[in-house]
């Protein structure tokens, strides 16, 4: 292999999938070899039936369902908040140097650990759930948001303020659209990040979700079905990556010429 | 009347952790008449650039003053067109879109904003080229771009920072016969900063050499060439004769910086 060598789409495609191949051999061989106590690892073939069986007749749609929604809610609630905040504070200075401290500590506060309070203060309905992501994403997204709009590069303002562009217009007709791509780069980044907030907020005090169903088969010791739902997760963080990528890509042709 | 007046315009940086301030610019006066070409031409550091930028308004004086049309300049303004050496075209607008960026800024309907954009692009030779991204484009292609650009705002004056200073040499040859068939068609008044010597003598009607450590003007000499300006003219003795000059002068600006 030569270094930084590029591979063709279908190589690439290939080997993506020749490691789902390989992860689930080695899976097979520990638990049907009976290498793995069925205890605590259930085999592909149980997990798959228990997977069919908690779709076909314990309505699992619904919790998938629930658990999305609650993602994307406070994932939409979070990004409302921080993109103008973090478009401040990345175009004007003083905003920054007055935000920037609060925000850099708020950031390293677990929203995992904000659950017992939230739950105090939120009781155990919709409302702590979609502020355990509120929390967990918003911090994140204004600091990242900020630096996406300062990192521009000091010419391209220049040369917007010679051909007669005013403070607010540079702000909006230069940071802004120079910035677009990192931004939504950033909120696929940070979508990701939510969804493990959600099943943290799910374990605790839920009666549906994903993060509930995996609570409930732990005290049934179903591995089987922890691990579906476990592949749920992943299967919806890929599909919601290439979704991303695939509107970044139709959005900003410009950035990857 | 002059177009634009430098009055005793210096700068000097600030002192930084106990060292000594800088001065970058010595008080410099220059006029500059209505549709003139002159060239500021200087060895690197010498401030040539320093000076352009705070005609442009992207720099602040220490002392002195510039006046366009006799109001004093302060901060950066569509009245002077600057074109940079770094490419400087918004990657997320297409050629016309960069051409018509400040025509926008002016309140120009949209309609109106294209016409202007498509006729400036077709005038630096890029009419097939209108729809292409930045990224699309070679280096020369880029600097064209930011020429009609800066052009298309109908500025008083274009001042040019060393536009084809990373372009190899044949494009920088075309580059300086279409900037000075652009001049000599539209009549403009136009500073442009370089440190080639050939290219100071070719495009301009005046050149202005500054010496480095600390910038001042060294010399002002008249280019008595006839125009149109064909690229032949390069190797003509009176070419060669303010060539020849012009090599004795700058060296003698970096000998006596160095020493």
């Amino acid at each position: 292999m030569k270094p930084l060598r590029p591979v063709s789409a279908p190589a690439r495609l290939g080997y993506g999938l020749a490691f789902f191949a390989l992860f689930v051999a080695f899976w097979s061989v520990a638990t049907f070899g009976g290498y793995v106590q069925r205890l605590f690892l259930a085999d592909p073939l149980t997990m798959v039936g228990e997977g069919w069986s908690l779709m076909t007749r314990y309505g699992f749609s619904f919790d998938i369902m629930m658990t999305i929604w609650r993602v994307v809610g406070g994932f939409v609630i979070a990004a409302i908040v921080a993109l103008p905040l973090g478009i401040l504070m990345g175009a004007y200075k003083p905003i920054e140097a007055f935000l920037e401290p609060f925000v850099s500590f708020a950031r390293y506060l677990p929203a995992s650990a904000f659950i017992p309070l939230l739950i105090l203060w939120a009781g155990i309905g919709e409302t702590q759930k979609l502020l355990v992501i509120f929390l967990g994403s918003v911090f994140q997204l204004i600091l990242m948001i900020a630096v996406a709009v300062g990192s521009i590069r000091r010419d391209l303002v220049d040369a917007a303020y010679t051909l007669g562009a005013g403070d607010r217009s540079v702000v909006r007709r230069v940071l802004l659209p120079n910035a677009a791509p990192q931004i939504a780069e950033i909120f696929r980044l940070v979508l990701g990040w939510a969804w493990t907030y959600v099943i943290v907020a799910e374990l605790i005090g839920s009666s549906s979700g994903i993060g509930h169903m995996i609570t409930d088969s732990q005290a049934l010791l179903n591995t089987g079905q922890i691990i579906f739902g476990i592949i749920v997760i992943g299967l919806i963080g890929l599909i919601s990556d290439f979704l991303f990528k695939a509107v970044n890509q139709r959005l900003f042709p410009w950035a990857k010429l | 009347m002059s177009k634009l007046v430098i009055q005793n315009v210096g700068k000097l940086f600030p002192a930084q952790h106990g060292s000594e301030p800088t001065r970058a610019l010595m008080p410099t006066s220059l006029d500059v008449a209505d549709n003139d070409f002159i060239t500021i031409l200087g060895p690197s550091g010498c401030g040539k650039s320093t000076l352009l930028r705070i005609i442009g308004g992207l720099e602040t004086a220490s002392e002195g003053k510039v006046l366009l049309d006799g109001v004093p300049v302060s901060g950066p303004g569509a009245d002077r067109g600057f074109v940079f050496q770094s490419y400087t075209l918004f990657p997320w607008l297409t050629v016309q879109q960069n051409i018509a960026f400040g025509l926008r800024e002016k309140g120009l309907a949209e309609a109106e904003r294209l016409k202007i954009a498509r006729d400036w692009a077709g005038r630096v030779g890029l009419a097939g080229f209108v729809d292409h991204f930045p990224k699309q484009l070679s280096g020369g292609m880029q600097q064209r771009t930011a020429i009609a650009r800066a052009l298309a705002n109908a500025p008083k004056i274009l001042l040019l920072d060393e536009p084809f200073g990373a372009l190899d040499n044949q494009t920088r040859a075309l580059m300086q016969e279409m900037l000075l068939g652009i001049w000599e068609r539209e009549q403009k008044t136009v500073l442009f900063v370089t440190h080639d010597i050939e290219e100071a003598i070719f495009v301009g009607s005046r050149v202005v050499v500054m010496s480095a450590r600390p910038g001042r003007i060294k010399a002002d000499i008249a280019v008595d060439l006839p125009h149109p300006r064909p690229y032949t003219i390069k190797t003509s003795s009176a070419f060669v004769a303010l060539k020849e000059r012009l090599v004795e002068e700058i060296r003698a600006a970096i000998v006596a910086a160095d020493h």
